[in-house]
């Protein structure tokens, strides 16, 4: 189990505000976990916590078999642990290939750079942009680009916050295979941890979904329960999402 | 390939340099067929500026981190290169209180321009390990402090310095040709630290600190390496200089050249190295033209009255009128480059053909 993320009893305030409430979540490799809830409900501040930027006030975080509680964001991220943002934070002065490039470059392992670089430009298939300013992407592309970047420090998990943001339905689900891809693929073969607000992409996409409410999980579980857990529906996927799944199944 | 370079990057790297260094070497033969004495003078100093501004772009350019001290650096290496080459006799009667060790040191320019550099990489090193610590903002005023530091310190440490009354009689070896092989060595190492792994990770902390940082980059001894080899060239081009002038005093390593240097920088875009080149070789013809109403001129029969301050006038409008038309400065995110391995490429197959 050297490739796992755990994050136990995960606990976080700020300024009197709850953020999280012993949230407990684990990604195994070549496995992809979802993580959904409304705005607010503490997605992001667990990534943010997984991945160092803050401290928790309690809990643990475990890749493999080490603790990184506390450790700093590049520690953690050498360690295996990949990562794009919920608003895509790009090297904007930088070209296409070099900000793939600085993913490759930091986990170096003899292997020519500029063909690493050139095959993750392929697999997201944003090749042609290659010698492009990243500031002058279209947004689509940047999403792409922030994952490549993310792929090229060879993470064992990896971690997508909202990678189909702002997309229209057929660039999220172009996006979604390029994903299950990356998953499937023994080469890469690492775990996902994937944040989205639309329920059919992380249904249809994911192994395994971790829901949660007002900082706290109210549910967890295969996509198959998720759709039938009363909780859910109540708080996150709501009234119209049952009617057009009983209507669906009449 | 050494592990984390790119190949594409080392190449860009050196089809740029070679470029810069056929357009230095035009200036340079153009100053030996002509042979005039002003041109020599404007020439060398363009070279030596040059080289400051680089060094200077070096750091500020990756780092993205606004330094105020680098000048510093210039003074340390002028310092340590001039106590070096200047005759054991003039140190004796200019420096009498001078340790007897260094007033009978003296080595040829080359040696005390490279002990120059080292000296002000080990300062730099002393200093960047305390404010590399610091957030990019913090950083930025403690280099102010520390160029306030070092000009007090070389206007009352008489013993060494002579205050404000400056060192002389310092050898002028330092030709055009000299000049040019000093800044194209500075050149060079300033574009291949730019395509090394580390100067591109500073790149990306200079767009995007926490990105940069989750891609597993510890942003901390990356800038701190950054700072020292800036610093180091910088101490270079402060050894050169001073083997151009003669003698100099401590009035030559202050605000005003910062503000030099920041202009040149941003008019050529700092994000590039030869955009170093081309800030300085604009502001050097601006300043140079802006002289004669500096100086107050007849034009016919108009009598033009002095205009002090005109070339500091003309370059604050030319840095205004860069910021406000196009911030990315003259070259933007793009190095000079002649594309001189794509001719080499095409020559090789028409000979084969």
């Amino acid at each position: 189990m050297s490739d796992t993320l755990r994050a136990s009893n995960i606990s976080k305030n700020f300024g009197g505000v709850q953020a999280l409430s012993d949230v407990s979540l684990e990604i195994n490799e070549g496995s992809i976990v979802g993580l959904i809830g409304s705005n607010g409900s503490g997605k992001t501040t667990l990534v943010h916590i997984i991945t160092g930027v803050y401290q928790p006030d309690s809990g643990d975080v475990f890749v493999g078999d080490t603790d990184v509680t506390g450790w700093r964001t590049d520690q953690i991220a050498s360690r295996g642990v990949g990562r794009t943002f919920q608003i895509a934070r790009l090297f904007n002065g930088l070209s296409v290939v070099e900000n793939v490039e600085l993913g490759v470059m930091s986990a170096p392992n003899g292997e020519d750079i500029d063909s690493v670089v050139d095959q993750l430009l392929k697999r997201l298939n944003i090749e042609q942009w290659a010698s492009e300013q990243a500031s002058a992407l279209p947004y689509g592309v940047m999403r792409r680009l922030e994952i490549a970047r993310a792929l090229g420090i060879r993470p064992k998990i990896l971690l997508l916050d909202e990678p189909a943001a702002g997309l229209n339905e057929e660039e999220a689900f172009e996006l979604l295979d390029i994903i299950k891809g990356i998953s499937q693929d023994p080469k890469i073969g690492c775990g996902i941890l994937i944040i989205d607000h639309n329920p059919r992409l992380i249904l249809n996409l994911c192994d395994r979904i971790h829901v949660l409410d007002e900082g706290e999980t109210i549910a967890e579980g295969t996509p198959e329960e998720i759709r039938h857990n009363k909780k859910v529906i109540e708080a996150y996927l709501g009234k119209r999402y049952a009617e057009e799944r009983s209507s669906e199944s009449r | 390939m050494i592990s984390g370079w790119s190949r594409r990057r080392l190449a860009e790297a050196l089809s740029s340099w070679l470029s810069v260094i056929i357009l230095l070497a035009l200036l340079v033969v153009a100053e030996i067929i002509f042979k005039n004495k002003s041109y020599t003078i404007i020439l060398t100093n363009f070279l030596i500026y040059t080289s400051m501004v680089v060094s200077y772009q070096m750091f500020m350019g990756n780092s993205g981190i606004v330094s105020f001290g680098q000048v510093a650096f210039f003074a340390v290496g002028a310092y340590t290169a001039a106590l070096l080459s200047i005759p054991s006799e003039i140190k004796e009667v200019a420096l009498p209180t001078l340790t007897p060790f260094l007033q009978q040191l003296q080595i040829g320019a080359l040696g005390a321009i490279f002990v120059g550099t080292l000296l002000s990489g080990l300062v730099a090193l002393v200093i960047g390990i305390v404010i590399t610590r610091m957030e990019p903002d913090a950083m930025g005023i403690a280099t102010f402090a520390l160029l306030v530091i070092v000009f007090k310190v070389i206007h009352n440490w008489k013993a060494v310095t002579r205050g404000g009354l400056g060192l002389y009689d310092i050898p002028a070896v330092m030709t055009p040709a000299y000049a040019m092989i000093g800044l194209a060595v500075i050149v060079g190492v300033s574009l291949l630290f730019k395509a090394s792994p580390i100067g591109l990770k500073m790149q990306g902390a200079r767009e995007d600190a926490l990105a940069a940082q989750s891609l597993g980059n510890n942003l901390r001894p990356v800038t701190l390496v950054c700072y020292v080899l800036s610093a180091m060239v910088m101490g270079g081009g402060g050894g050169m200089w001073v083997h151009s002038i003669r003698a100099f005093g401590p009035g030559s390593f202050f605000f005003h050249d910062v503000w030099n240097m920041i202009s040149m920088m941003v008019i050529g875009g700092q994000a590039t190295v030869t955009g170093g080149i081309v800030g300085s070789g604009v502001v050097t013809v601006v300043s140079e033209i802006m002289r004669f109403p500096e100086k107050g001129m007849v034009i016919g029969s108009i009598e033009i009255p002095a205009i002090f301050g005109a070339v500091q006038l003309a370059v604050a409008l030319l840095l205004l009128a860069t910021l406000i038309i196009k911030p990315s400065g003259i070259l933007g995110s793009k190095e000079i480059d002649f594309g001189i391995f794509n001719w080499i490429k095409s020559l090789n197959k028409r000979i084969r053909k």
